[in-house]
C-alpha cells in the first residue's frame, strides 16, 4: 500500500497534504472505514448493564461471610425488659393499625386508559377443534387464564366477550389450562420478552375521533 | 439478692428472632402490599426474592413498580422459569429507563411502556420525543400505529414520514390506526411495502380519508372471518 | 474514582454505564457473535470488580477494563480454535446497529464486512478494530496491549493490506 496513504490512515498526515490520486484512494478508505464502524452493534444490548450490576451485587454479598455468619450462628442477645416492651409497642403500632394508615396507597397511574368512563365490549374468538377449554389472559386480568371462551355448538370455534377500557391491551389464549398460544388472527403483535408474541388490541374509544396534532 | 436487669435469649440465633418477628408481622403486612403473591406461589420464595431485587433496581431509577411486577406475573403465569423472568425484568428495566428519556419517568405508565416499544422497534428517539410533545394524549395509539406500519416491512424513515403526512392532513387517531391494514392489503396483493405506502400516501394527499380503496382483487373473506378480537359495541356513560 | 477502587458498587455502576458500549462494540466485532460478546463484556466487568485492588492507575481504569475484555476475547478465540468451531458457522452479525439505510444492498455490504473482518488473524483484527473503530492512537494501544508501537503499526498495515479487496465496491 502507498506509504503516504498509510501515514494518512494512521493519522500522521493531513488529508489536505495528499496528492490528488492518493486523496481519491483515501476517500475510498474513509467510506469503507465508516461502514465498518456503522455495521454491527453500536453499543451493548439492553439488559446487559443490569445483568452486570446484578452479578456484581452477588459478588459483593459474598465478601461478607462474617456478617452472614453472625446472623445465622446462635449466640446470646441481652435485652433490657424496658427496651423489649418499647420494641413490642412499636411493632404493635405498625401491625395493628388499619392498613391505610401504614401503607400509603399511591394513586394508580393508569388514568389515561379510561377515557370518559367508556367501556368497550371486545369479542375474542379462536378456532381450536381439539381443545377441551380455551381462556383468554392478558394485562387486563393480570394474566390469569380465567375468562373462559365457549363453544356451545361444538364446531371448534371458541368465542367470548369481555369488557375492556380504552387503551392498549396485550393478551394470549390459553388452551386446556396450560398451553399458551398467540392469537393467529390478531391485528397486531408485540414481543412478550419470553420469546413469544403477545397479541395487541388498541381500543381508542371516543378519543379515536380526535385529530392528530399537525 | 439477685438483681435481674436483662433476659438472655441465648437459645436461638438472631436470624431465628428476625424470622419470628417476620412471621408475626409480615403476614398481615404482606397481605397489604404483596403484589408478587402469584409469582411466589408459582416459583417459590427464593426466586421471588431475586425478582423482587431486580424490581428494586428499577425502582431505584424511578421506574413504576406496576410495569415490572406485571412482567414478572406474566412470565410466571406463562410457566417461565425464574431465570427467564429475571432476564425479562432486567431487559424491561433497561428499556423503560431509555423510554424515560423520551417521555420522562413521571409519564403515565402506558406512555412509558409504548415509548419503550417504539424504541425497540427502531423508531428514532428524537422523533418520539417530538411526537410525545405534540401528541401526548394520543402518544400510545400513534406508536401502536407506527409499530404496526413497521411490521408491514417499511423502513423507519418511511413510517415516520407517513405519520408526518397523516398529521399534517389532520387524520383522526382511528383513521391512522387503519393505515397499516391498508398497506398490508396492498402488500398481500403483490406490491412492495414501499409502493404500498406510496399508494396510500397518494390517496391521503388527494384529500380522501382512510380506509382507502385499493386496486386489484380484494382478499377480504379470508381475514374477515377469523380476525379477532372485534370491537363491536360501545357503551358510553 | 477512589470510591470505585474501594469497591463502592454505585460508583462502579457509573463505570459500567460509561464503558459497556465500547467494550461490547469491540467484543462483537472481534468474536463476530453477539452472544459471546455479551458474555465477554459481563465477565470483563465482573473480573474488573474482583480485582480492583490490582488496578495500578485509577485514572485509567477504563483502559484497564478494556484490556481485561481484550484478553477475554483472545481466550475466547483460542478456545474456539481448540473446539474447531468454524467462524463460517457462526453466521453474520445481527443487524442490531444497522447501517443508515437498511436496504438489501446495505445488508450485503454488512455481510461482506463481517466476512472480511473474520478472515483476518485475531491479532490483526484486534489492532485494526482498536485503531479504526475505537479510534485509539498507537500510543494508547501500545500502553494498553503492552505491545510496541512499531509492532502495532505493522499489524494495522497488514490488516489494511488484506482488506484492500473490500474496497472494490466503493470505487
Amino acid at each position: 500500500m502507498n506509504k503516504e496513504l498509510d501515514q494518512y490512515l494512521d493519522g500522521e498526515l493531513d488529508g489536505a497534504d495528499l496528492q490528488p490520486d492518493v486523496k481519491q484512494e483515501a476517500e475510498v478508505w474513509n467510506a469503507f472505514l465508516r461502514d465498518v464502524r456503522e455495521s454491527g452493534a453500536q453499543g451493548a444490548p439492553v439488559g446487559l448493564e443490569s445483568l452486570v450490576l446484578n452479578s456484581i451485587q452477588t459478588e459483593k454479598r459474598s465478601q461478607w461471610p462474617r456478617i452472614i455468619d453472625w446472623w445465622i450462628d446462635p449466640h446470646a442477645i441481652r435485652i433490657r425488659p424496658l427496651i423489649g416492651l418499647a420494641a413490642a409497642a412499636v411493632l404493635a403500632v405498625i401491625f395493628l393499625l388499619p392498613k391505610d394508615a401504614v401503607v400509603p396507597v399511591e394513586p394508580s397511574g393508569a388514568a389515561t386508559t379510561v377515557v370518559d368512563n367508556e367501556v368497550v365490549y371486545v369479542q375474542f374468538k379462536l378456532e381450536a377443534p381439539e381443545a377441551k377449554s380455551v381462556a383468554v389472559a392478558g394485562d387486563f386480568n393480570e394474566w390469569v387464564p380465567e375468562v373462559m371462551l365457549a363453544d356451545p355448538d361444538g364446531d371448534g370455534v371458541w368465542a367470548g366477550r369481555l369488557k375492556l377500557s380504552p387503551g392498549v391491551h396485550r393478551y394470549m389464549y390459553v388452551i386446556d389450562g396450560s398451553h399458551w398460544v398467540t392469537d393467529p388472527y390478531a391485528e397486531r403483535y408485540t414481543e412478550d420478552g419470553f420469546g413469544r408474541q403477545n397479541a395487541v388490541i388498541a381500543i381508542t374509544g371516543g378519543a379515536g375521533a380526535r385529530s392528530l396534532a399537525p | 439478692m439477685i438483681k435481674v436487669s436483662s433476659y438472655s435469649l441465648a437459645f436461638q440465633s438472631p436470624l431465628f428472632l428476625v424470622l419470628l418477628v417476620a412471621i408475626i408481622g409480615v403476614v398481615p403486612l404482606g397481605a397489604q402490599t404483596d403484589d408478587l403473591v402469584r409469582v411466589r406461589a408459582l416459583l417459590g420464595e427464593g426466586a421471588t426474592s431475586q425478582i423482587e431485587a431486580a424490581i428494586q433496581l428499577g425502582l431505584a431509577d424511578g421506574l413504576p413498580r406496576n410495569l415490572l411486577v406485571d412482567k414478572a406475573i406474566e412470565g410466571a403465569a406463562k410457566g417461565m422459569g425464574s431465570e427467564v423472568i429475571l432476564a425479562a425484568v432486567y431487559t424491561l428495566t433497561d428499556e423503560l429507563r431509555q423510554a424515560g428519556t423520551v417521555v420522562g419517568l413521571d409519564a403515565d405508565e402506558v406512555n412509558l411502556e409504548k415509548a419503550a416499544d417504539g424504541l425497540r422497534s427502531g423508531l428514532d428517539q428524537s422523533f418520539l420525543v417530538e411526537l410525545y410533545r405534540e401528541n401526548s394524549e394520543d402518544f400510545a395509539m400513534v406508536v401502536v400505529a407506527l409499530e404496526d406500519l413497521l411490521r408491514t416491512g417499511v423502513t423507519v424513515r418511511v413510517a415516520q414520514n407517513m405519520l408526518r403526512d397523516a398529521s399534517s392532513r389532520g387524520l383522526r387517531v382511528n383513521e391512522l390506526l387503519r393505515l397499516p391494514a391498508n398497506v398490508r392489503r396492498l402488500v398481500r396483493e403483490g406490491r412492495t411495502p414501499f409502493e404500498a405506502v406510496r399508494s396510500v400516501r397518494a390517496s391521503m394527499r388527494s384529500g380522501r380519508r382512510p380506509p382507502y380503496p385499493y386496486d386489484g382483487t380484494p382478499n377480504f373473506s379470508i381475514h374477515r372471518r377469523h380476525q379477532t378480537p372485534i370491537q363491536f359495541m360501545w357503551s358510553i356513560n | 474514582m477512589h470510591a470505585v477502587l474501594a469497591g463502592d458498587q454505585d460508583s462502579y455502576a457509573v463505570l459500567v454505564r460509561r464503558h459497556k458500549d465500547s467494550l461490547y462494540r469491540y467484543a462483537e466485532r472481534m468474536t463476530g457473535r453477539t452472544d459471546e460478546a455479551a458474555d465477554i463484556v459481563q465477565q470483563a466487568f465482573i473480573n474488573g470488580f474482583r480485582n480492583l485492588d490490582r488496578c495500578r492507575n485509577p485514572e485509567k481504569i477504563g483502559g484497564w477494563l478494556f484490556r481485561i475484555a481484550v484478553n477475554l476475547c483472545k481466550d475466547q478465540l483460542k478456545g474456539r480454535a481448540r473446539r474447531e468451531v468454524s467462524l463460517e458457522v457462526a453466521g453474520p452479525l445481527q443487524a442490531s446497529g444497522g447501517l443508515p439505510e437498511d436496504g438489501a444492498e446495505r445488508a450485503e455490504i454488512r455481510e461482506k464486512i463481517y466476512r472480511a473482518l473474520q478472515s483476518l488473524s485475531s491479532e490483526h483484527r484486534e489492532a485494526f478494530l482498536l485503531k479504526h473503530v475505537e479510534g485509539w492512537s498507537y500510543e494508547e494501544m501500545a500502553e494498553k496491549l503492552e505491545i510496541s508501537v512499531s509492532a502495532l503499526k505493522m499489524r494495522v498495515h497488514r490488516a489494511r493490506d488484506q482488506l484492500q479487496g473490500m474496497l472494490e465496491i466503493y470505487r
